[in-house]
């Protein structure tokens, strides 16, 4: 009998090693901050692989609406909507395409939803019910109505006073030579300005991926994740450069290939890294405030994360792309 | 269950051993009491009686139980199709006709046997098509037979039935039948009976060994026939219909004729008519054509009493002074009505007019149509007046010859022309009006034409280059004629067969990279040197010899030179980045590391390899291997493999980190050729002008592999990365084209294989090929590529003829060598592109290779070898005799003669010709497939043997009905029947035996069992009683239980009171109790007298009610003497043991 127990509490020790080893190394270079335990509160995560409703094929996109009601593009080509809470509300699916799928996409006040459909390069308007209402652009390069790659798309606050109007639509693309830049729509789609161009200085975009807007003292902001320069911008709504941080390392103030940027409702900025698998917080003048998650796909880890979103309570829902979930924690 | 005993004898050992155990108990037994004596000796004799049997070997027969039956199924060719789906039906209704427990199997035969389906109780039927394959030109009976006899499981009643059309043409079933009747199978036979009424085949075809070039030759081909009938004939040479002939003429500007002139031969009476159109309509007088192409087409209706043949002469040039421009050979007719066409191409260098005139027997006529009688001569003429040249193309179709059949031996003849030399094949097909199997409707010939003039082949993909080699060799006046053709073509069409390949005297190879040509091309290049005799010549440039790829193929093999530079002291090396990224895509990955595995495979050992990735593990852009010279290649294999990639979302710091590889890591920053090679699904950003710019500016070029891309921006970034480099773009949408990538793009690296400097070539050695050129003749080369001599002391000579020194190291410009029985050449610069520019103008370009390749051609006479070949009988084995004399007469004898069969497709086999007589030597070779083969052996001093073997059709074909004889053998041998009704398949009156394991086994273990039970019984003490303690104890208490009762009624009856509990331990229930519980003698449990139930229940204080002291006392005591004396027994009796 002894030697039955002993038998079996070593493998119970054993199966409990294993399985809490679980999860990668973590990355060589340069140490990665990891959570600073007391400032974040992780909450919940929802969803797991899979392509049926309220799974995820590689979530890439993410954006919170009106009534806090959460939107999540992912690989199979599909809108998903859900509650605060994760509670999957509906789905459907964007129009078929060999090309690929769409890496983004922003609320309009009336809770209809933008889609960047990347690879078709064009943007499409969803009811909440997933009717679609319009769509615009095509590939093409030179042309008004002509894009590459579109990556997100965000809708000034009312009342923010933006030359496109109420309701102008920002839009990220990059792709090719004349086609890396902001692009301003009217609501109806019409292409009314871009500003931004290839390179490396400021107004100067590498692969811009997140847009999103924030309230902040001198007026809205306007911030782009400038992905392959490691670094967030700030322009006015007028397309002028306003600031740049970020700059390419893992301490605090510093990322890797920020992919997406969102405006919590007390007017920081959270931006998702791709590179250190992290996300940051900061104040609307580029201070970091505190960054959480690190490498791996367990609990308070991330696994090349893509998307961000914060809703009107301050909880961030950041889109966990290789772990095919969404995570959701608050900073405090 | 019966049972039958396997070796009864050994049953009469019991009564003896029985005795003797009997004997020996007397002494051996003595010390046990009476009743255990007996019993003890009882269990020896159990023991031995048991051990007989089994040496008996028991058998359990079985009276009739289920069956199981194979049914095997000709698959050869002989057996129609419709008699396979009758026997499958047969099987069907035979399954449904089972008793339950009844077992079916399938075995498939023809040339092999296979089981098609295994032993099962469900049957749903056969497939339409195999499971298993086996050989349909053949038929192996007795191989299936054996096959199903083996596959019997035991136990059930086994039989076969063989369902066959009985044409064995492998093995013999009769001895098969023999064997499965002995082992107890039953064989039992569906026949599949056929005979084929009408039936026409072609029975073979024969032409002479040697023909001439130019000269007509006939195939004679044997038919035969079972009925009367028609059949067109149809023969192709070489694989390729020959169709028809085609002649060019040029007509100059102005007045011009085109004449065909028609004889029909052979047949009096009859008519002809003709008809011209051009571009489909007709043709009127004076029609106006446009510049550019227009089809003539000269319509012939002929109608012909009997067999004629009609003989063409066209004429072309400017009016009144036309030329014979050629003549096609005859057509031969049958008699009937023919419809024919000839076409006349005309490319119109201007605009023309065109108009026909068409002259008979004496009679004129200009109309569209013309009719004469036939058995004449005729003609019908195109005039044209063009305001430019004309090129016009006569192409004259072949007729289908059409033959008519008697029934038995057909015997025709069909005139072949060769106009090309080499080893030919010819194939002729019939299409007979009647026919049952047309399987056997084609033969094969072959034949080895020699030609007046040695043809050499030119293999070079840049036109411009090679014209400057045709050039040279064109005739011109005050050149000596060129001894031999020379034919240009791109290295895609090189021939892709050994007939193709050996039908030339010489093949130079210009500027061809190795991935032009598959594994199966290289390994004939090779060949066509080394046993056929064909020179090889391969010329420089920057994708021939190392820089081609061609380290470790068969073609360096035969080359005089070596493609791997290891004879320097300083070895010019290359480094190469492999960025790797292919992700979204299931597959792609798998690509992307094939791609890469290759690249390192091709990559010398100096080179230097480095390969970046992005990480899935988190750590983004890293080095998946540091650069590092490609030593352990299948280390670097197997780190690629275990690579995991991740999404990459830029290309930029890719390009970084390897330009920063490129130029600041030691290792590799002095390699002579630095290139990148991205292959990647073009999803990442694209890097930014400047970071393409440092790379182009520090010399590296960047190549780029697109694999699966989504759409066009993903190809724009690839390409736009290679072109700013000035590397390559590839779009790679399937996997066969990977190889050459790869090949290619690692060439790039071995570039550094190249010596880019103006230098004169230095003569070093003598040689046929530079006769009338000195030293002070060389222009000089503004490079070549980089070899090394093979130094080999059976190689002659040792050193290259022209070299040039660089780095106090000797590189071959010209080298020659002989191997096997052809030669073979390397000149390392190239015909005048790039390199070799000061050659093309100097006086002695054309002597110079004019000479070497002269040098090269086929140098091999035939050998006086007498050879034959033939097929053996039923096994497809063919033999190949072959008789030696020399030019007195005399026998060559103790020759070793190797060499090589080539069949019709598949790799080459090597054969051994022994010697068996006097000039004679034999040896074997597979002759299983259907077509041309041909052999070719060197006989030693130059003399190449070489013959040819035709196989037609598969023995198969010829069956013409199924085989009643060795249906009636089958049955004989099997005492079987022929099964006709389905339901018979399953009959049970069959006889078998089966062993049964697990009687052998319950005995063994019975006889183990009583045997250590014999031990027991006679060592240990057990007290029997004891065992039987307990239900004597339950008994017993039950007993006491209701005395005590009584007893308790009388005392408390007596008494009126409390009765003590006590007492109750101490009194024994009766004489069968055991001892006191106290057991003062301190028995172990196992032999003490009690079990502990009985102290237990002293300890138990059973208080039966009334238990008084008074019923027990005398008893009690009684019960102690006896447990005394007991014990006393016990202790006695083990004291003397």
């Amino acid at each position: 009998m002894a030697a039955v127990a002993v038998a079996g509490a070593l493998l119970a020790a054993f199966a409990g090693a294993a399985w809490s080893a679980s999860g990668w190394p973590s990355p060589g270079g340069e140490a990665s901050s990891s959570s600073p335990a007391e400032g974040v509160e992780w909450l919940f995560e929802f969803g797991t692989r899979g392509s049926t409703p309220g799974k995820f094929a590689a979530p890439r996109g993410i954006a919170v609406g009106p009534g806090d009601v959460i939107a999540v593009v992912d690989r199979s080509g599909r809108v998903q909507r859900f509650q605060a809470d994760g509670t999957f509300l509906n789905e459907w699916a964007l129009p078929k395409s060999d090309t690929g799928t769409p890496t983004g996409l922003g609320f309009d006040h009336d809770g209809t939803i933008l889609v960047a459909d990347t690879h078709n390069s064009r943007m499409l308007r969803y009811s909440p019910e997933g009717r679609e209402l319009a769509r615009w652009g095509r590939y093409g390069a030179g042309e008004a109505d002509c894009f590459v790659y579109l990556t997100d798309a965000c809708v000034l606050p009312r009342g923010a006073g933006s030359p496109l109007g109420e309701g102008g639509i920002y839009v990220s693309e990059y792709g090719r030579e004349g086609h890396d830049r902001v692009l301003g729509f009217a609501s109806d789609g019409r292409l009314l300005t871009a500003f931004g161009e290839f390179g490396e200085l400021p107004g100067h975009f590498r692969r811009p991926m997140g847009i999103c807007a924030v309230a902040g003292p001198g007026g809205t902001l306007l911030c782009v994740a400038d992905s392959t320069n490691d670094r967030v911008q700030g322009f006015d709504a007028a397309g002028r450069f306003v600031r740049e941080f970020g700059g390419r390392g893992s301490g605090p103030g510093r990322m890797v290939t920020p992919m997406d940027v969102a405006a919590g409702p007390d007017g920081t900025l959270y931006v998702v890294e791709y590179g250190n698998h992290r996300v940051q917080r900061f104040t609307a003048e580029g201070r970091p405030l505190g960054a959480a998650g690190s490498f791996g796909t367990g609990a308070e880890q991330f696994n090349y994360p893509w998307g961000v979103a914060v809703n009107s309570r301050g909880v961030v829902y950041v889109a966990d792309t290789k772990n095919h979930r969404v995570v959701a924690l608050r900073f405090r | 269950m019966g049972i039958a005993f396997g070796n009864p004898y050994f049953l009469w050992l019991f009564p003896v051993l029985a005795a003797a155990a009997v004997w020996i108990a007397r002494r051996s037994l003595s010390g046990l009491a009476g009743a255990r004596r007996k019993v003890a000796l009882g269990i020896r004799l159990v023991v031995i009686l048991i051990l007989t049997l089994l040496l008996a070997d028991p058998r359990a027969e079985r009276p009739d139980e289920s069956v199981a039956v194979a049914f095997c199924v000709d698959y050869s060719r002989s057996v129609p199709e419709a008699e396979l789906r009758r026997a499958a039906k047969f099987i069907s209704e035979a399954s449904g006709a089972r008793h339950p427990g009844d077992r079916l199997e399938v075995v498939a035969f023809g040339g092999e046997a296979a089981i098609e389906q295994p032993f099962a109780a469900e049957f749903s039927g056969l497939a339409p098509s195999l499971h298993t394959w086996v050989d349909p030109e053949k038929t192996a009976i007795g191989a299936a037979l054996r096959l199903a006899a083996s596959s019997f499981a035991e136990g059930a009643g086994r039989r076969v039935v063989l369902i066959t059309d009985g044409n064995e043409n492998r093995g013999d079933v009769v001895a098969a039948v023999e064997k499965a009747r002995a082992a107890g199978v039953a064989v039992d036979l569906f026949p599949i009976r056929y005979k084929h009424e009408e039936e026409v085949l072609v029975e073979k075809v024969t032409c002479p060994d040697h023909v001439t070039v130019g000269r007509k030759f006939e195939l004679r081909c044997i038919i035969h026939s079972t009925v009367e009938t028609t059949a067109e004939i149809d023969v192709l040479a070489n694989n390729e219909a020959t169709g028809g002939e085609r002649l060019s003429a040029a007509l100059p500007k102005g007045a011009a004729r085109l004449t065909v002139l028609r004889a029909i031969t052979g047949a009096e009476g009859g008519a002809a008519r003709a008809e011209a159109t051009v571009d489909g309509l007709p043709l009127a007088e004076g029609t106006r054509l446009a510049a550019g192409r227009h089809v003539v087409a000269i319509d012939e209706t002929l109608e012909l009493p009997g067999p004629a043949e009609a003989r063409y002469r066209v004429l072309a040039g400017a009016a009144g002074a036309e030329a014979a421009v050629g003549a096609p050979a005859p057509i031969p007719l049958a008699g009937g009505r023919h419809a024919r066409s000839l076409y006349v191409r005309l490319e119109c260098g201007g605009a023309a007019t065109l108009a026909v005139e068409h002259r008979g027997r004496g009679e004129t006529g200009r109309a569209p149509a013309w009719e004469t009688a036939a058995g004449g001569e005729s003609e019908t003429t195109l005039v044209l007046n063009g305001e430019g040249e004309t090129k016009a193309t006569l192409f004259v179709p072949r007729e289908r010859m059409r033959v008519k059949l008697r029934p038995g031996k057909n015997a025709i003849a069909l005139p072949q022309p060769v106009t090309t030399a080499g080893l030919h094949s010819f194939q002729v097909r019939i299409a007979p009006e009647r026919d049952t199997v047309t399987g056997n409707n084609r033969a094969f010939a072959y034949t080895y034409a020699s030609g007046d003039r040695p043809t050499v082949l030119l293999l070079d993909d840049d036109p411009a280059s090679a014209r400057l080699l045709l050039a040279a060799m064109a005739s011109r006046p005050g050149r000596p004629e060129t001894p031999f053709t020379i034919e240009h073509r791109p290295s895609a069409d090189c021939p892709q067969t050994m007939l193709g390949l050996a039908s030339y005297d010489a093949i130079v190879l210009s500027n061809v990279p190795a991935a032009a040509f598959s594994d199966e091309q290289k390994e004939m290049l090779h060949d066509a040197v080394h046993e056929f005799g064909v020179g090889l010549i391969m010329v420089g440039g920057g994708d021939a010899f190392g820089a081609g790829g061609y380290q470790g193929s068969a073609v360096e093999a035969a080359l005089p030179v070596n493609m791997d530079v290891t004879n320097r002291k300083v070895t010019p090396k290359g480094a190469l980045v492999l960025v790797l990224h292919t992700m979204e895509i299931p597959g792609t990955t798998e690509w992307g590391k094939r791609v890469a595995k290759e690249a390192i495979g091709v990559l010398g050992a100096n080179d230097v390899i480095g390969v970046l990735y992005y990480d899935a593990r988190g750590g983004g852009e890293r080095w998946l291997i540091n650069l590092q010279p490609a030593r352990d290649k299948d280390e670097l294999s197997r780190t690629v493999d275990d690579m995991v990639n991740g999404d990459a979302p830029d290309f930029g710091r890719f390009v970084r980190l390897a330009h920063e590889g490129l130029t600041a890591d030691p290792r590799a920053k002095d390699a002579v050729r630095k290139h990148v090679i991205v292959i990647s699904d073009g999803d990442p950003a694209r890097p930014s002008p400047k970071e393409l710019n440092d790379l182009a500016s520090a010399g590296i070029t960047l190549s780029t592999v697109l694999i699966s891309g989504h759409g066009q921006p993903e190809m724009d970034t690839m390409r736009g990365m290679a072109e700013a480099t000035g590397g390559r773009f590839y779009n790679v949408l399937d996997a066969k084209s990977l190889p050459r990538i790869f090949i290619k793009e690692s060439a790039v690296v071995r570039r550094g294989m190249f010596m880019e400097e103006t230098q004169r070539p230095r003569v070093a050695d003598v040689s046929q090929m530079l006769q009338g050129i000195g030293q002070n003749d060389l222009p000089p080369l503004t490079g070549y590529v980089t070899t090394s001599q093979k130094r080999n002391a059976a190689v002659r000579p040792q050193y290259p003829l022209l070299s040039s020194i660089k780095d106090a190291e000797e590189d071959p410009i010209l080298a020659q060598w002989e191997y096997g029985v052809g030669r073979a050449v390397a000149f390392t610069s190239d015909l005048g592109r790039r390199w070799a520019t000061p050659w093309v103008q100097w006086g002695k370009y054309d002597r110079f290779w004019r000479q070497v390749i002269e040098w090269t051609l086929k140098k091999v006479s035939r050998a006086d070898f007498e050879s034959q070949v033939a097929v053996g009988g039923s096994d497809a084995e063919g033999k190949i005799v072959v008789f030696g004399e020399d030019e007195e007469g005399r026998t060559l004898d103790g020759l070793t003669i190797k060499g090589k069969v080539y069949p019709p497709s598949g790799r080459p086999a090597e054969v051994l010709l022994r010697q068996t007589a006097l000039g004679r030597y034999e040896g074997e070779f597979d002759a299983g497939q259907e077509g041309a083969y041909y052999f070719a052996a060197d006989a030693g001093g130059g003399r190449l043997i070489t013959t040819g073997f035709t196989r037609s059709a598969s023995a198969e074909y010829s069956a013409r009905e199924s085989d009643e004889r060795l249906f009636a053998a089958v049955l004989r041998a099997s005492g079987g029947r022929e099964i006709r009704e389905p339901a018979r398949a399953f009959d049970r009156d069959l006889t078998r035996v089966d062993t049964r394991q697990p009687l052998w086994r319950a005995l063994f273990w019975a006889a183990l069992g009583l045997f250590f039970l014999d031990i027991a019984f006679r060592r240990l003490d057990i007290e029997y009683r004891a065992l039987l303690a307990p239900v004597g104890f339950v008994v017993a208490r039950l007993r006491r239980s209701r005395r005590k009762r009584a007893v308790a009624t009388k005392t408390a009856a007596a008494v009126g009171g409390g009765v003590p509990a006590h007492g109750a331990a101490i009194s024994p229930a009766g004489p069968e109790q055991p001892g006191p519980p106290a057991a003062p003698e301190g028995e172990p449990p196992a032999v003490a007298a009690g079990p502990p139930g009985a102290a237990g229940e002293g300890a138990g204080a059973e208080a039966g009610p009334g238990d008084g002291p008074a019923a027990s006392g005398a008893e009690y005591m009684q019960g102690l003497f006896a447990a005394r004396d007991r014990a006393r027994r016990k202790r006695g009796l083990r004291k003397r043991k």
